[in-house]
């Protein structure tokens, strides 16, 4: 070794990094490792300069490969070593090129290899795991086996490397915490080593990567709260270093209140989509990060989608928060329960008090300037659920706010569905804001803003691509007019004597519902128009929804020609007999509409003879 | 038509195709890590049977580093083994499917496996045995033939691969295309060029030189390892031949994929990923972006925007779920060299059996009308009641009438009825006089009856006075007085219930007055229609009758009383 030129070796070493990091794509089409290969074959070279590894001999009987062997290797040491002398030295090289030789091969697929590779690295750094310089290593190295086993779905052995880096990162700040050193220092020379300031960074930016496959593993293992947890630890640690792409930075955080919202962690939703408002506003303005040294250029496109995506977010938050608010206040029938509401306003109280508390215990995004900046965005929206029209209504204006913006971007022509998503979101909040509404003329014309907003949807779209989204459109279109319909009934029951206008609208209206039910129902033929004797399990419940609410429309056409009356009410018992005679051949139906089912089965029973009175009402007039 | 209802089933169908070992193979000496039990079921990794000439004694410590056997048994639609054929595999994924396309259904057969595993050989074959997209399209041309007399049919095909996030078209040269909806046409590749083969021959053509525009990258492991996932459409246009104002155009749409290697179409979906040094940090962290959208993806599906939409995804939105028809066909290798990617095929494979329940929860959005539909149930209950109670009326009056069935057969004049009914009454009438008057008449007779009882206690006390000492007599005394206040108290309570029935007969009396008054108004001028003249006169007679028959009752229980009396005193 003494007789190789150490300049050489470094020379060589620092020829295979550059090679290694050329990007993929600049490779020859026909050979993308072509890089990669000729970074590994100048590692080899390296490998063969140094020699071979120092002989451990406490190292030897416990020297094998597999997942199993490494389970205690993984526990925490307990004191710290520096490798000193050439033996510690040669050894820290010698695994500095493993860990390297193992990426590599990672790299251009051959995980074996890499696993190889890898664990020769972790083998002969074992006793200076804590030490200054190999810290640093052997948390890459494990983290790279962490992935290379996840890639291999061994979930469990991956989440064991993990965990340990995590707990050798810990453990090393309590015990050291200077910065240690990066591993391919080993081959700079003396002046060109890196500043402390520069290994702290890198050893963070390791630590985070640690949190980052975490997350993932995580995920896997559908532990999803601690999922969530460490995707919010890596996306503050990277704020924090200044490591991010402000457009994915902030719709990943965007993306991640979701999880919040679904979680009714609203309080954390908020925080999430403010911070991602904020920092998607700094794009342009810090084009070139830290990472990103090549600024990627503007990408208007993608700006504007992941605009309209934040939009989005928001839109579901105010939705979910709202529809929240109205699940926990309305009694069975779906309207608002005053002893709930007044209920909820006592509690608003101590929830308030509370905010303080919850507010520490949660992760907060940046500090100084830009915690100002957030916090001034979540100052602006409520995170408390609404507890009267005046507080839902701010909900909505902000939904219907962002509704507008994301519209932008999803423009019918050429973003369909997701036009459609929002559309059917912004009906959903007028829906919701309706529930808060008290006054019933009022009620009814948020329904007919919704039903405005629906129905030229249909028109444009082709029934067989947009199926689903017809059906749901034609469904909702058709509740919406079912709502109005009985918000009109119940405003004519107040007045002493309805006049023939009102009774033709609250027709006109049953009329519409019933068209859009059929439409739907319509939709579930075949090819040659024959409706199914099977109806498949995913449109079972909706569709015998619609046989029933038509069977129940039919039953209230008002008209004082008993003729007419009487063939409505035919119509309805065959409705009602459908769904009796269906859930009969198939029993499996039953259970998804129990209580629809023993209504029909009730009416059925009940409306013939309510005809033959009727019948034999007629005869005698 | 039952065939199509039996093969809508709206989960994805799942076959695998297990190729044979090349040569390579089984030069190495790799034993076979899959083995097929039937036309159903494989298992994986199947537990060694080294019964050998070391009498089962086996050499555990040899193999230290060898995994234990997993011997897991996969239950499929379909399982191919290594002798299949391509026209096997055709018979039972695609073929079944194209009777529902011809139907108008967009129909998707996938072929998904890591690298060599035989996908490509699967769908697009040899020149001596051409796959399943040549075998889709020649069967498709026989169907064209045999309906050509009834239907106007035309068929245009394309072909694209997606790679890096990028479309090109096989067929021609082209940039990236863009992929874009549209309301009408729904998932438009813009600028994607449609051939229309004429002859089988011109189709194998195209196909071949779609292939070889394909992006391949050899690396040390693989020698022609597509990395780009391939899609061959066909777009069926068929229209009635004949001529009317409405004309019936069906349009559908056949997707034929073939995926890219497993172990790189699923990097970013279901695996770790790690951040590569040296490039962006940014462009690594695609994966997290992965796991926050798959944890936003945990519960509630509607709620959520999955940002990330790849673009093969956005090509197929319109080819899954709905009553399109999904088939995914796995391709395994089963040598153990790709043991670990064989595994990896069957598990997904296994898991797309149920995606139809993730198709299934974007449908419809139910639960948001839960709430008003309790409203309805309960409206529907009142309604219900209401029908009940009418029902029951409706019944009763029933019964009623039932009874007097006979009768109104006999009366059907009104008038008639209502002599019925007046007569009904009077009975009821008579019958409540009787029984006021039978009380009466007793109540009066045990008022006679205590009279008479005070009248002896008083003539025994006078002879008791005659005949005994006075202080006998003045024993006497207190009893007898102690009896006639008993008597006189009974005599008052008798005479207070006489007052009541004698109150009560006068009701009674008004109200015979009240009918008669009645049937007077009913008959001609004032007059009680004969009929019931002579029923209440029949009535008073009965009631008269009793009444003798009563008193005569009662005299015999007084002269009883009266002759015990003598018994005693002269005894």
């Amino acid at each position: 070794m003494a007789n190789v030129p150490w300049a050489e070796v470094c020379e060589k070493f620092q020829a295979a990094l550059a090679l290694s990091r050329v990007e993929l794509h600049k490779n020859p089409e026909k050979e993308p490792y072509k890089s990669k290969y000729s970074a590994r074959a100048l590692l080899e070279e390296v490998k063969a300069l140094l020699g071979p590894a120092p002989e451990d001999e406490d190292e030897r009987p416990e020297a094998d490969d597999g997942p199993g062997a490494d389970d205690h290797a993984l526990g925490l040491p307990a004191e710290v070593v520096e490798p000193e002398g050439p033996v510690g030295q040669l050894a820290v090289r010698l695994a500095v090129i493993e860990f390297h030789l193992g990426v590599n091969h990672i790299d251009t697929e051959e995980l074996s290899a890499g696993e190889e590779h890898l664990v020769k690295c972790l083998r002969l750094l074992r006793r200076y795991r804590l030490s200054h310089d190999c810290i640093s290593l052997c948390i890459q190295a494990q983290n790279n086996l962490g992935i290379l086993w996840s890639e291999r779905e061994e979930i469990e052995t991956a989440q064991a490397y993990l965990e340990s880096s995590e707990a050798l990162y810990n453990q090393y700040m309590k015990e050291v915490g200077s910065p240690p050193l990066e591993p391919t220092e080993c081959f700079l020379p003396e002046e060109e080593k890196l500043t402390e300031q520069e290994r702290s960074k890198r050893f963070e930016k390791v630590y985070t990567h640690n949190l980052y496959y975490l997350a993932q593993v995580y995920q896997h293992l559908e532990m999803f709260e601690k999922a969530a947890h460490y995707c919010h630890s890596t996306l503050k640690r990277q704020l924090e270093h200044n490591a991010y792409h402000p457009i994915e930075w902030a719709i990943n955080a965007a993306t991640l209140s979701q999880f919040y919202i679904n979680k009714l962690c609203f309080m954390e939703a908020r925080h999430c989509l403010s911070a991602a408002n904020v920092i998607f506003g700094q794009t342009g303005k810090i084009s070139a990060t830290e990472d990103s040294p090549e600024a990627e250029g503007e990408v208007p496109e993608l700006y504007h989608q992941r605009k309209g995506e934040i939009a989005r977010c928001w839109i579901k938050y105010c939705l979910t928060l709202m529809q929240n608010a109205q699940l926990s206040m309305q009694d069975n029938i779906g309207e608002l329960d005053l002893d709930k509401q007044s209920e909820l306003r006592a509690l608003r109280k101590k929830e308030l008090d509370e905010e303080e508390s919850i507010r520490k215990k949660a992760v907060q995004f940046g500090t100084g300037e830009l915690c100002d900046a957030i916090s001034a965005v979540e100052e602006k929206v409520s995170y408390l659920r609404p507890l009267d029209f005046e507080e839902a209504r701010e909900l909505f204006l902000l939904g219907q706010h962002y509704v507008f913006e994301a519209k932008e971007f999803f423009q019918i022509d050429g973003y369909v569905t997701d036009h459609i998503e929002i559309v059917q979101d912004h009906s959903a909040l007028f829906k919701v804001l309706a529930f808060f509404e008290t006054d019933m003329e009022r009620r009814c014309k948020m329904h007919k803003r919704r039903i405005a907003m629906l129905e030229p949807l249909t028109v444009d779209l082709n029934p067989q691509y947009y199926l689903l989204v017809n059906r749901q459109i034609q469904f909702e279109i058709a509740h919406a007019y079912y709502d109005m319909m009985d918000l009109k009934v119940a405003i004519a029951d107040r007045l002493r004597d309805p006049d023939s206008h009102i009774v033709k609208k609250i027709n006109n209206l049953n009329k519409s519902a019933l068209k859009y039910y059929q439409l739907f129902l319509d939709s579930l033929r075949d090819p040659n128009k024959v409706f199914p004797e099977h109806i498949g399990e995913d449109v079972l419940r909706p569709a015998m929804l619609a046989k029933f609410r038509v069977a129940r429309l039919y039953g209230k056409i008002i008209t004082a020609d008993p003729k007419k009356e009487l063939e409505n009410l035919a119509t309805s018992l065959e409705h009602y007999k459908f769904i009796v005679d269906y859930c009969e051949k198939h029993p499996e139906a039953a259970q998804e509409i129990e209580a629809e089912l023993e209504l029909s089965k009730e009416m059925v029973s009940l409306l013939p003879t309510k005809m033959e009175r009727f019948r034999t009402k007629m005869a005698l007039t | 038509m039952s065939v199509t209802e039996e093969d809508l089933c709206h989960h994805m169908k799942v076959v695998v195709r297990v190729r044979p070992e090349n040569t390579k193979e089984k030069a190495a000496g790799f034993h076979k890590v899959v083995h097929v039990v039937d036309k159903h079921i494989l298992v994986f990794d199947p537990k060694q049977e080294e019964v050998s000439f070391f009498h089962g004694k086996k050499t555990t410590n040899q193999n230290v580093t060898k995994r234990q056997n997993k011997d897991l048994k996969f239950v499929f639609d379909a399982v191919f083994d290594e002798t299949s054929t391509q026209s096997e595999v055709f018979e039972h994924t695609t073929k079944p499917i194209l009777h529902s396309f011809l139907n108008g259904y967009n129909c998707t057969v996938l072929a998904y496996g890591a690298t060599g595993a035989g996908k490509t050989h699967t769908m697009l074959g040899s020149v001596d045995e051409p796959g399943v997209m040549y075998l889709t399209m020649l069967h498709l041309y026989k169907c064209m033939d045999e309906i050509k007399e009834e239907k106007i049919c035309s068929t245009a095909v394309s072909y694209l691969e997606v790679y890096n996030e990028q479309i090109r078209d096989l067929l021609a040269n082209s940039g990236p295309l863009a992929v874009r909806e549209d309301t009408q046409k729904g998932v438009v590749v813009h600028g994607l060029t449609l051939h229309q083969p004429k002859s089988s021959e011109e189709i194998l053509h195209l196909l071949d030189n779609g292939n070889k525009n394909r992006t391949q990258h050899p690396t040390d492991m693989n020698a022609a390892s597509s990395r780009s996932h391939a899609v061959f459409q066909i777009y069926l246009r068929q229209q009635d031949k004949t001529a009317s104002i409405n004309q019936n155009v069906r349009i559908a749409k056949m997707s034929l994929i073939d995926l890219a290697g497993s172990e790189r179409a699923s990097t970013t979906g279901a695996k770790g990923t790690r951040f590569v040094e040296g490039t962006n940090i940014n462009r690594s962290l695609l994966a997290l972006g992965n796991v926050i959208n798959a944890l936003a993806d945990s519960k509630r599906k509607n709620q959520h925007i999955p940002y990330r939409n790849s673009k093969l995804t956005r090509l197929l939105k319109d080819s899954l779920g709905g009553n399109c028809q999904t088939i995914m066909i796995a391709a395994v290798s089963p040598s153990s060299i790709f043991y670990d990617d064989t595994y990896n095929t069957l598990k997904y494979a296994n898991r797309a059996k149920d995606i139809k329940s993730s198709l299934k929860s974007n449908i419809l959005n139910v639960n948001n009308h839960v709430t008003q539909y309790v409203k309805i149930c309960n409206e529907q209950k009142a309604e219900i009641l209401l029908l009940k109670e009418k029902l029951k009326a409706y019944e009763q009056q029933k019964a009623f009438a039932n009874e007097n069935d006979k009768a109104r057969l006999m009366i059907s004049n009104p008038h008639e009825k209502e002599i019925e009914r007046f007569q009904e009454i009077l009975n009821c009438l008579f019958q409540n006089r009787e029984e006021i008057r039978q009380e009466y008449l007793k109540l009066e007779m045990l008022l006679k009856e205590n009279e008479l009882k005070s009248f002896y206690q008083q003539q025994c006390h006078k002879q008791i006075e005659m005949m005994c000492s006075e202080d006998k007599v003045e024993k006497a005394t207190g009893k007898r007085d102690h009896r006639l206040a008993m008597l006189k108290t009974r005599r008052c309570y008798l005479e207070k219930r006489r007052e009541e029935e004698l109150k009560q007969f006068n009701e009674n009396t008004n109200w015979l007055h009240r009918v008669e008054k009645e049937m007077g108004h009913l008959g001609p001028n004032g007059h009680i229609s004969k009929e019931l003249k002579k029923d209440l006169h029949c009535h008073h007679l009965h009631l008269q009758n009793k009444d003798l028959k009563a008193q005569i009752r009662h005299m015999i229980d007084l002269a009883c009383l009266q002759e015990q009396q003598h018994r005693q005193t002269e005894a």
